[in-house]
């Protein structure tokens, strides 16, 4: 208890607390494992990867409502719901490789500098914003309420304890119940995927021959290509793996904040993704998931200590420069000398 | 002969004065009470032909969805008033001139009927923005104009001279005259002792509304418990939330723009808080129904006007609207509907189209029946009436009253 | 099997190569020798795809190769050794050696690929040639040392069963006895039957162990004979060997 008092923490819900970092942490690695993807693999930063992610958003949108939310808000869906969440992973994919064949692509061939290439991906982010405006205004859309399963999971009434599922409800409940912790099936569903696409990319990066491949080519393009890699390619499938991560972290976000989506909704996370791969070591799979989850803590931390919103910033920032001054290449990443 | 002559005369004067008196009496005894100083200024003598007041409402832009109601209600009034002879001989003309969404196209609309339609008044603009740009153009000629739903600070004083000052006017409340109510009933009915306060720290409108708050709450001795701040952009409040409700306050309170005010709604009911949430005006949207769906249930809003409210002017205001336009009106168009009816009184009981004189009357006026309630100005021009809070109860806004008082205890 | 037909290669307005022609033979060791700046990696990197000739033909195996990828190329079997090593130094030496046969195992997806036992029989192979490989098989290749780090580069290189090989100064910033070493694997190599095109500046090791050489000089070829013949020649002596 003294040491609760002494963290500022004495009146605070801790358990639940944990599961709004865990369910933050979640979202902000799997944003910022794009980033980290694109980065590793090029060595460049995609800063068009919020406006990714916001577009995978209305990809979903689309793809459950139809077209009805062109002009207004979605009212009724179309199709069954989860038809949004693989529209807005391969929406989001397509749209990062036609990014990167449009705004980065012509400047590679080129060799321009890296800066021209960032540069390119801010600009690309704003029209992609812009497109968003035009095409569906700046009104905030969102999924029908009703139809989405964001209510915490409370214990149920009429549980009919033959049924397994409603036992296994019944318990989960209870255990959150009891623990204070408040979580809707929708924030356990972005828990269970951002894990399940961290482990498994790190297993594709790790053990894979296109994993292999990737790292190859993000140490050195010109030896990938003498060892027989098509490196175009290569890119191609960083790029849409990328976009398919930020398009799934649109879509669940979307989904778990419904309504949320608004052609905004990617700006907080832009910067807040950088910081994310930036901490945990620029182009590292491991230490873009310990970044964001960090991050996310360090945000709760301040939150509940000190009351004041925007001082979880400061101090993510504080944070930040002393990781660089300490350690530059982040918590997980390489030695620049061994990048070489 | 004498006995004859009295009859005679009386029937006259029964014919004369009790008839028409009768069907005034007809006419309004099954109808609702009539809107205006009928009583209070005698039937103008002087007025002739049109008078025209101008309309400066947004038809275009931003503010168009706005402006659109906004010219329906000013229409409605125009309508009852020539209808009803409230000016005598004369016709009041309402010279609609489209303001768009900006200061320049305001200034356009202003300057074209101050100098070419030549306005006695002007009601309008839209905006705010607006107003600050375009109402001096008319006020520095000695043409009253009057805001009918500007709630930005400083709007009747605007000019550093004050002469120019003394032409502008407003009958729509600023926030910090409705937060001060939604406080009080709030407390009153609720008996609530000990809030915490969310509020967005980067935005004029939702901090100005925070301090009101605040100040509001400490008049009425309730404790604020913690204060959290927010940024434009966050969608994410869970954190703040789960450290107010773990406080366990009687209610939160929020100034937030709507799309955050829905987050906050959602998401505060989602962490298992099911007590009041007092918002600001930027909760005053059917998007806080329509997006946060069950959850805002239980959310109070103060607002100048409500359309349940059973006072008989805005019933009988109500009907004749939705008659004309097939739709319920909003508070937009119930204020624009007040401020022509309140221009024309202004007109009418100065019995004159002198600009100056009709400023002077409309100044003066006090205790005007209205959908508003009972409407006066006060001696900075700004709108007096007493507004209502509202509770979201089974999707829309209802009156908040002492029939309240048990909604939360469970 | 490799023709070089009057190749030119301009960076900009610098002509580094002046219409160079030359020929590698099944079986052959041939030798580039040349100053630095003469060419020899420019050539070297027009074969392989890298770098893109404005003129001239470029031969393999009876294929026109000129317009094709660097990638393509290496997956017909014609593989660079490049300058410098160049191993993937953030992977283990197993993984770099499986990186050498990429194109065997099928490319990303494995499509039509050989079977991981073949590709690593052949690793096997490197690990019985370079024993020291194999003592390091899961330490990461960047922490060998430059001796260890050139066989691994030529191990990964005949793990792709190639059908050219070209080495790119194989003995660049290896001590003495290391560059005996790497010569008496390329002695090894050739007398496997390997075909071998080797670029050195070392002119002398490099003649004592190919079969024909060309000197090139600012971008041309100043010379060409059967190395053994160079090996005597008063101004190749004098210019390369003195």
């Amino acid at each position: 208890m003294e040491i609760l008092h002494f963290l500022g923490l004495e009146n605070a819900n801790i358990p639940a607390q944990l599961m709004n970092a865990i369910w933050l942490g979640s979202l902000y690695s799997l944003f910022a494992l794009g980033y980290a993807i694109v980065f590793s693999v090029l060595g460049i930063l995609n800063l068009s990867h919020s406006a990714i992610f916001m577009w995978g958003a209305y990809f979903g949108l689309a793809a459950s409502c139809g077209t009805s939310v062109y002009d207004g808000k979605c009212v009724e869906l179309n199709h069954a719901l989860w038809t949004a969440i693989p529209a807005a992973i391969i929406g989001g994919g397509i749209l990062a490789v036609v990014i990167d064949r449009i705004a980065f692509y012509p400047l590679r061939k080129r060799n321009a500098p890296r800066l021209s290439q960032l540069i390119s991906s801010i600009g690309v982010a704003i029209i992609l914003v812009n497109l968003a405006q035009l095409r569906f205004t700046a009104e905030r859309k969102g999924f029908p309420i009703a139809d989405v399963p964001n209510t915490p999971i409370n214990v149920p009434n009429g549980l009919d304890i033959e049924q397994p599922l409603d036992v296994a409800r019944l318990a989960l409940a209870l255990v959150f119940q009891e623990s204070g912790v408040s979580i809707s099936p929708i924030q356990i569903l972005v828990i269970i995927v951002a894990i399940l696409l961290m482990v498994g990319l790190s297993y594709v990066v790790a053990r894979t021959r296109l994993g292999k491949a990737m790292r190859t080519v993000a140490f050195n393009a010109r030896v990938g290509n003498l060892l027989g890699i098509n490196t175009e390619l290569i890119y191609m499938i960083a790029f849409f793996i990328s976009g398919a991560l930020a398009g799934s972290a649109g879509i669940l976000f979307a989904l778990a904040r419904n309504p949320a989506v608004d052609p905004f909704m990617g700006d907080s996370l832009a910067l807040k993704g950088l910081t994310v791969i930036v901490l945990g070591g620029l182009g590292s799979i491991r230490g873009a998931v310990v970044g964001g989850f960090l991050i996310a803590l360090i945000e709760v931390y301040i939150n509940t200590a000190t009351k004041y919103g925007y001082l979880d910033q400061a101090f993510v920032f504080m944070l930040f420069f002393f990781i660089l001054l300490v350690r530059p290449q982040g918590i997980l990443g390489q030695p620049i000398e061994d990048r070489a | 002969m004498n006995k004859f002559l009295k009859v005679l005369v009386s029937c006259w004067l029964i014919a004369v004065v009790m008839l028409p008196l009768s069907a005034l009496a007809q006419d309004g005894g099954e109808d609702a009470p009539q809107i205006g100083f009928w009583d209070e200024c005698a039937n103008p003598e002087n007025l002739e032909g049109e008078i025209s007041v101008g309309a400066v409402f947004s038809q275009v832009g931003i503010a168009a969805p706005y402006g659109a109601t906004q010219l329906n209600g000013a229409k409605l009034a125009e309508q009852q008033i020539n209808e009803s002879g409230y000016l005598g001989a004369a016709t009041f003309v309402l010279a609609d001139e489209d303001g768009g969404s900006e200061r320049e196209t305001a200034i356009a609309a202003m300057t074209k009927l101050v100098d070419e339609t030549g306005v006695v008044a002007v009601i309008g603009p839209t905006l705010s923005s607006q107003a600050f740009a375009a109402d001096p153009v008319a006020a520095e000629q000695g043409i009253p104009v009057m805001g009918v739903s500007n709630t930005a600070n400083g709007i009747t004083s605007m000019s550093e001279a004050d002469d120019v000052n003394q032409f502008i006017f407003r009958n729509s409340l600023p926030e910090a005259d409705v937060i001060p109510n939604t406080i009080a009933v709030s407390v009153a009915v609720l008996g609530i002792q000990k809030v915490a306060i969310i509020y967005g720290d980067d935005d004029d409108f939702t901090y100005s509304g925070y301090t009101v708050f605040v100040d509001s709450l400490d008049e009425n001795g309730v404790e604020i418990l913690s204060e959290d701040t927010f940024q434009k952009g966050e969608t994410d409040f869970s954190v703040a939330l789960t450290n107010i409700i773990a406080e366990e306050p009687d209610a939160i309170v929020v100034s937030a723009l709507i799309n955050d005010a829905v987050q906050i709604v959602i998401q505060s009911r989602q962490l298992g808080y099911n007590g009041p949430i007092i918002g600001g005006n930027g909760f005053n949207s059917p998007a806080l129904m329509v997006d946060a769906g069950d959850a805002s249930e239980g959310v109070l809003v103060g607002a100048a006007w409500n359309i349940v409210s059973q006072a008989p002017l805005n019933v009988s205001f109500v009907e004749a609207y939705t008659e004309a336009y097939g739709a319920a009106p909003d508070q937009f168009a119930a204020q624009a509907y007040t401020g022509t009816w309140l221009m024309a009184t202004a007109i009418r009981c100065a019995d004159s189209t002198s600009s100056d004189l009709i400023r002077d009357e409309l100044a003066s006026i006090e205790g005007f029946d209205s959908p508003l309630g009972p409407f006066s100005f006060d001696v900075d021009r700004n709108p007096v009436h007493i507004p209502v809070v509202q509770i979201v109860d089974g999707g829309k806004f209802e009156v908040f009253t002492d029939a309240y008082a048990d909604y939360f205890a469970e | 099997m490799l023709a070089i037909q009057n190749l030119e290669v301009r960076y900009g307005a610098i002509i580094a190569l002046r219409g160079i022609s030359f020929a590698v033979e099944q079986g052959q060791v041939v030798t580039l020798i040349g100053a630095n700046g003469a060419g020899k990696s420019t050539t070297l990197n027009t074969i392989s795809g890298l770098v893109k000739a404005r003129m001239g033909s470029i031969q393999f195996q009876g294929q026109a190769i000129n317009t094709w990828g660097a990638d393509r190329i290496a997956q017909h079997g014609l593989i660079q050794v490049p300058e410098g090593r160049q191993i993937i130094a953030t992977m283990t030496v197993q993984e770099n050696l499986e990186m050498g046969a990429y194109p065997r195992a099928g490319g990303w997806l494995g499509w039509r690929g050989e079977s991981s036992d073949n590709i690593q029989a052949d690793i096997e192979d490197v690990f019985q040639r370079f024993p020291r490989l194999r003592e390091r098989r899961r330490q990461k290749a960047g922490s060998l040392s430059g001796g260890e780090q050139q066989m691994l580069a030529l191990g990964r290189a005949l793990v792709a069963q190639p059908k050219l090989m070209m080495l790119d100064e194989p003995s660049m910033g290896l001590a003495p006895v290391l560059v005996n070493e790497v010569f008496a694997i390329i002695k090894d190599l050739k007398a496997e039957g390997k075909t071998i095109l080797l670029v050195e500046q070392n002119a002398r090791k490099a003649l004592d162990v190919a079969d024909y050489a060309y000197v090139l000089e600012r971008g041309q070829i100043a010379k060409s004979a059967p190395a053994f013949d160079l090996r005597d020649d008063a101004e190749v002596i004098e210019a390369y060997l003195g």
